[in-house]
């Protein structure tokens, strides 16, 4: 990667998302860290998914930064932002149909190969491509057993022939962590990651989540399954009505009274 | 650097060129010219099918860089004294150079938008076509040189195979594109291009790439398109030739490359059939009636068959 990774990864400073009148995120601010699980929580409408369309560069915010390391990233795509190290999954996973799961994972990779961006300047990888040059043949053969060797890590070895367009949804979601895991983020947003999935793969989902903090990954992960939440995440943000109302430890965070108050108000309302 | 011999692709092409090259020598003169109309639209629609099957995009006006290929070729050769062999590579290159220029503006849209701009993109090159004296205004150009090889000057069998073998040439360079991380990644953008992003692919710079690459195609398809007639004007290269192109990519089936090829024969023998009916059935009817049944036969198969002729056949074949 060429980011220097610091203690200190992503910084979110005084990010703010302004919807015609509806602040979605108001003046928030906080970090991510190597090799830790920042959990994001918060009641529906508190402003997560719009704090990860700012992060990964989905929307620019109306006021405030977001960067990784020395380099600043609000202002950029979002495909240089994931060159940059900082990728992310979907509340509705992004399949990418008509390729087969090995496949799917490999375009991660080849992304991965060029330095984080696809294509590489200038045409040369067309035209290499085109030619079907023994050189690329043999780089894209390694892909796919690259792929191959991923899946079996992350449990799908059995999946690599599938068409995506087959998949079940808790397969869609897995297939996705592992396409994002492919690229080697520094930073990994996930977006609900364990919302429709059952038991068996909520565990799969998370035994994936704690290998990439184990492999140094700073993993922000928005969930409304409390409970998962707070097992898995070192530390948690709590969000209420686009404003950041608590950070800290899991325990410290679901003993706030702020916290309980946000929550609980919510289900009276 | 070695090149792989063939793909699937191109060993399929050059059996087909093979039987191209022995059927001229028996077809009466009238076959031998659809067959090199159809070879020189499957090569358009070939590189068309990247742009719309694999990258998901519409191009509506493909029909101008044929146009393009067709005027650059026609110009070095007749006042510059350029051969036509070379004329097609500066044929392709200004068509290519033009859709890079264009594809800053048209390609930030998306979906409907992109092809409503290459459909206007289309019909202003063709005005350009029709103003501009230097190429011969609405009167078009005349006396194009045909392609030589030594002191053989082509005949039109020579067309037939020419422009078969460059359908081949086209086909097999498909072929290793599709099936390379190059493809993949076309097909990755056109299912889920926020998701690709979201990887670090660059969905712009590779639909620019593709649709440059899909204006080389047409833009040598145009250079031998203005030698074979000798005699190109802007009415060769209208709205409705752009319109033909994409029906022949849907009718053949837009993520197929033989689709592109099948579909290039349907149209052109649909073509022919409808000339020689619709004046029977319909006296009265004029010029381009047959565009109205052209239409309604697409109609029928986007209805019957979504994923086109060849999409059907191999799900025929897997089932």
């Amino acid at each position: 990667m060429t980011v220097a990774v610091s203690a200190t990864t992503l910084e979110v400073r005084g990010v703010s998302m302004r919807f015609g009148g509806v602040l979605a995120v108001d003046d928030v601010t906080f970090a991510a860290r190597t090799g830790e699980v920042l959990g994001v929580m918060g009641p529906n409408g508190a402003g997560k998914t719009t704090l990860f369309n700012v992060i990964s560069g989905v929307q620019r915010p109306t006021a405030g930064a977001v960067s990784l390391g020395p380099v600043p990233l609000t202002g950029h795509s979002v495909d240089r932002i994931a060159s940059l190290g900082v990728t992310r999954t979907f509340q509705t996973p992004v399949m990418f149909w008509g390729l087969t799961v090995r496949e799917s994972i490999a375009v991660a990779l080849a992304a991965r190969e060029f330095g984080g961006s696809y294509p590489p300047p200038p045409a040369r990888a067309l035209l290499v491509a085109g030619l079907g040059t023994q050189g690329r043949r043999r780089a894209d053969a390694v892909l796919n057993e690259r792929a191959d060797a991923l899946l079996a890590s992350a449990g799908l070895a059995h999946m690599g022939d599938r068409a995506t367009e087959s998949l079940a949804f808790g397969e869609e979601r897995l297939l996705e962590l592992a396409r994002a895991l492919a690229v080697e983020p520094v930073v990994l947003l996930l977006d609900e990651p364990l919302s429709g999935l059952n038991p068996e793969e909520v565990e799969d989902v998370l035994t994936l989540v704690r290998a990439a903090r184990t492999a140094g990954v700073a993993v922000l992960l928005v969930e409304h399954a409390v409970g998962e939440l707070l097992s898995v995440a070192d530390r948690v943000v709590v969000l209420d009505h686009g404003r950041k109302i608590a950070e800290g430890t899991p325990s410290a965070v679901a003993a706030d009274p702020l916290v309980i108050d946000a929550y609980i108000g919510d289900e009276l309302e | 650097m070695s090149f792989a011999p063939a793909n699937a692709h191109g060993r399929v092409a050059l059996v087909v060129l093979a039987v191209v090259a022995a059927a001229v020598w028996f077809l009466p003169a009238y076959y031998t010219g659809l067959l090199t109309l159809i070879g020189i639209y499957s090569l358009v629609t070939i590189g068309l099918n990247l742009f719309m099957g694999y990258a998901g995009q519409v191009s509506l006006g493909q029909a101008a860089f044929v146009g393009i290929g067709a005027y650059t070729s026609a110009v070095l050769a007749v006042d510059l004294h350029v051969t036509p062999w070379l004329g097609a590579v500066g044929g392709a290159a200004v068509a290519a150079l033009v859709a890079y220029v264009l594809s800053f503006v048209a390609l930030r849209l998306r979906e409907n938008l992109l092809a409503l701009a290459t459909l206007a993109l289309g019909i202003v090159i063709n005005v350009v076509f029709n103003e501009w004296e230097f190429i011969g205004g609405s009167s078009g150009f005349k006396d194009i040189p045909g392609f030589t090889l030594g002191a053989f000057t082509f005949d039109p069998r020579a067309y037939a195979i020419l422009s078969w073998a460059l359908v081949a040439a086209g086909i097999w360079f498909a072929g290793n594109l599709v099936r390379s991380s190059f493809g993949r990644t076309l097909i990755a953008i056109s299912a889920g291009e926020l998701g690709a992003q979201a990887l670090g692919v660059d969905p712009e710079k590779l639909k620019r790439q593709t649709f440059v690459l899909s204006a080389v195609y047409a833009g040598v398809a145009g250079a031998v398109y203005a030698s074979y007639q000798s005699y190109i004007d802007p009415s060769s290269f209208s709205f409705l030739l752009s319109v033909n192109f994409v029906l022949m990519s849907v009718i053949g089936g837009l993520r197929s490359l033989w689709g592109a090829v099948i579909g290039a024969a349907i149209v052109v023998a649909l073509g022919q059939v409808l000339q020689a009916l619709v004046p029977l059935v319909l006296p009265s009817a004029r010029g381009d009636f047959q565009q109205f049944f052209l239409g309604a036969v697409l109609i029928a198969i986007l209805i019957l068959l979504p994923r086109g002729l060849a999409g059907r056949l191999s799900e025929a074949r897997r089932a």
